[in-house]
C-alpha cells in the first residue's frame, strides 16, 4: 500500500501503524540498541530549564509563518535546483551505526541553516572508534557525546580524512583526530544528568527546536533505529508529526519522511544549537 | 483636341497589382536595418571599484524570537539574496549566522577578521553585522523577514 504523502510527496509513516516496506525495507541496516529497561530504567527527565518552549497554541501560526517565508529546515535542505537537496543524505550502508549517521546529519544541518562552508561527515569513523570497529547498535546520547568531546570526520581518502563506510581503525591517525577535533558540537539541548541512553527531549521540546530551527538525532525504539529530526509539521490541522532525514540511500524523497502521532515520539532525543566551524 | 486615354487592360491590371504585393510582401520579411534612437557613446572604460558586501546574523543559539524573527536569516528570499549579493570567499558566500560565543577557529579568512572586529563592540542581542567596503555597521534586528531584506538591501542594493 502506498503511504501517505506530506507536502505533496513526502511518505508518512503512520501511527500506530505495522511495519511496512517503508519503515522497514528490505536490505537496510538500523542499529539502535533495544534498551533493557531492567537495566537501564526509565528516569524522570527535567527539561532544560533555559530552552522557553513554545505552547500548542502557537503552532498553527508558527507553521504558517515557516511556509510563508520558506525558513523551515525542510526548506533549507530542498534549497538545490528544482527542489532537490542542498547535499545528498549519508548512507549508513549496511553497518548499525545509525545512531551516529543521526549525529552526523544534523551537524550537517547546523551548518548549512547557518551558511557555514560545506563539508560532507563520516559518522562511520566516531562509530568505528567508539565501538572499537566492531558493528554495533548504540544511541544517538553516544554519538554526539562523542563529537561533543572529539569531533566528527571528514569522508575522503585525504590525510586526516576517514573512508567512506571503513571500520578500520588503523586508519584512526593523529591527523584523523586533530581534523575531527575542528567539527565538534559546542552547545546542544541535551539533559546530562543522564546517561547517554537516557537522554531525551518531551514532545513540547522536540516541537520547539523544530519551529526553531534547531536539528537533533532521535532514537524511536518501535524503529531500532535513530535518525536526524528536522521540522515538526503539520499534516492536517490538529494532526502534527516529525519530519526526519534517513540515513539510507534512495528512501522517501531525498531521505525525508514523517513520523506521525506515536511513531513521532523519540526515545532518545538532543537538539544541535551549535557547532564549531 | 480630345486626348485619349488608352484603354486599361484588365488582365495586365491584375497582374501589376499581384506582383506589387508579392514584392512588398517580400520585402517586409527582410531584415530592417536599425536605427539608434539615441546617439551611441562609448562606455566609460574607467572599472568599477572593488566592493564588498558582507553580513553576519547573531543571535543567542538557544533563544526562542518571535515566529516573524525566527526567519532571519533562512527565508528563502533572504537566502537568494544573500547568495546573490553578498562577497564570495572560496565559492562561499559571505554571509554567516553566529551565536555570540561562536568559535571561528577554521572560519574563511575575510569574516574572521570582521567578527574579530566587531564582536567586541556587540552590545544588544540578536543582531545584524552588515559591512560594505570595509566599513561594519551593527543594525537592529529586524522585525520579520521582509523588514530584514528591505534593510539589507539599503546597504547591498537591489
Amino acid at each position: 500500500m502506498m503511504p501517505r504523502l506530506y507536502n505533496g510527496s513526502i511518505p508518512i509513516i503512520e501511527t500506530d501503524g505495522p511495519a511496512t516496506n517503508m519503515s522497514h525495507p528490505w536490505g537496510v541496516s538500523f542499529g539502535l540498541v533495544p534498551r533493557d529497561y531492567e537495566q537501564h530504567p526509565e528516569a524522570m527527565f527535567a527539561a532544560p530549564s533555559e530552552m522557553i518552549l513554545i505552547p500548542e497554541s502557537e503552532w498553527d501560526a508558527r507553521y504558517d509563518e515557516q511556509e510563508a517565508t520558506q525558513s523551515s529546515l525542510e526548506h533549507i535542505y530542498l534549497s538545490g535546483p528544482n527542489g532537490t537537496p542542498a547535499f545528498k543524505n549519508l548512507d549508513q550502508n549496511g553497518d548499525g551505526y545509525c545512531w551516529n549517521y543521526s549525529v552526523g546529519h544534523s551537524m550537517m544541518m547546523d551548518r548549512l541553516r547557518r551558511n557555514l562552508p560545506m563539508v560532507r561527515f563520516n559518522p562511520h569513523a566516531g562509530a568505528a572508534i567508539i565501538k572499537r570497529g566492531q558493528n554495533e547498535g548504540g544511541w544517538c546520547g553516544e554519538g554526539a557525546k562523542f563529537a561533543t568531546e572529539h569531533g566528527m570526520a571528514i569522508e575522503g581518502k585525504a590525510p586526516g580524512q576517514f573512508p567512506l563506510h571503513s571500520r578500520n581503525l588503523r586508519l584512526v591517525t593523529p591527523e584523523l583526530k586533530a581534523e575531527m577535533a575542528k567539527y565538534k558540537i559546542e552547545e546542544d539541548w541535551v539533559d546530562l544528568t543522564r546517561q547517554v541512553w537516557n537522554r531525551n527531549l518531551t514532545t513540547a521540546q522536540v516541537a520547539t527546536c523544530g519551529f526553531n530551527n534547531l536539528p537533533g538525532p532521535r532514537d524511536y525504539n518501535w524503529w531500532g533505529h535513530s535518525v536526524c529530526g528536522l521540522r515538526w509539521v503539520r499534516i492536517e490541522r490538529g494532526s502534527w508529526g516529525q519530519l526526519i532525514l534517513n540515513s539510507w540511500p534512495g528512501w522517501g524523497r531525498h531521505g525525508l519522511a514523517v513520523l506521525r502521532g506515536s511513531k513521532a515520539i523519540c526515545n532518545g532525543g538532543l537538539a544541535i544549537r551549535l557547532t564549531s566551524i | 483636341m480630345e486626348s485619349k486615354t488608352p484603354p486599361i487592360n484588365p488582365l495586365g491590371f491584375w497582374l501589376l497589382l499581384a506582383a506589387i504585393v508579392f514584392f512588398a510582401a517580400r520585402d517586409s520579411k527582410k531584415p530592417q536595418p536599425t536605427v539608434p534612437l539615441v546617439p551611441v557613446v562609448p562606455a566609460d572604460p574607467e572599472p568599477e571599484p572593488d566592493r564588498s558586501f558582507r553580513v553576519i546574523f547573531v543571535k543567542e543559539s538557544g533563544s526562542t524570537l518571535t515566529a516573524a524573527q525566527t526567519a532571519i536569516p533562512n527565508a528563502k528570499a533572504i537566502r537568494e539574496y544573500l547568495n546573490a549579493k553578498t562577497t564570495r570567499e572560496a565559492d562561499q558566500p559571505g554571509w554567516r549566522e553566529y551565536d555570540p560565543q561562536q568559535n571561528t577557529a577554521g572560519e574563511q579568512k575575510t569574516i574572521t577578521a570582521l567578527w574579530d572586529v566587531v564582536k567586541p563592540k556587540l552590545n544588544a542581542i540578536p543582531c545584524m553585522i552588515v559591512e560594505v567596503n570595509g566599513k561594519a555597521t551593527v543594525v537592529a534586528y529586524p522585525v520579520n523577514a521582509e523588514a530584514a531584506l528591505k534593510t539589507l538591501q539599503q546597504y547591498g542594493g537591489q
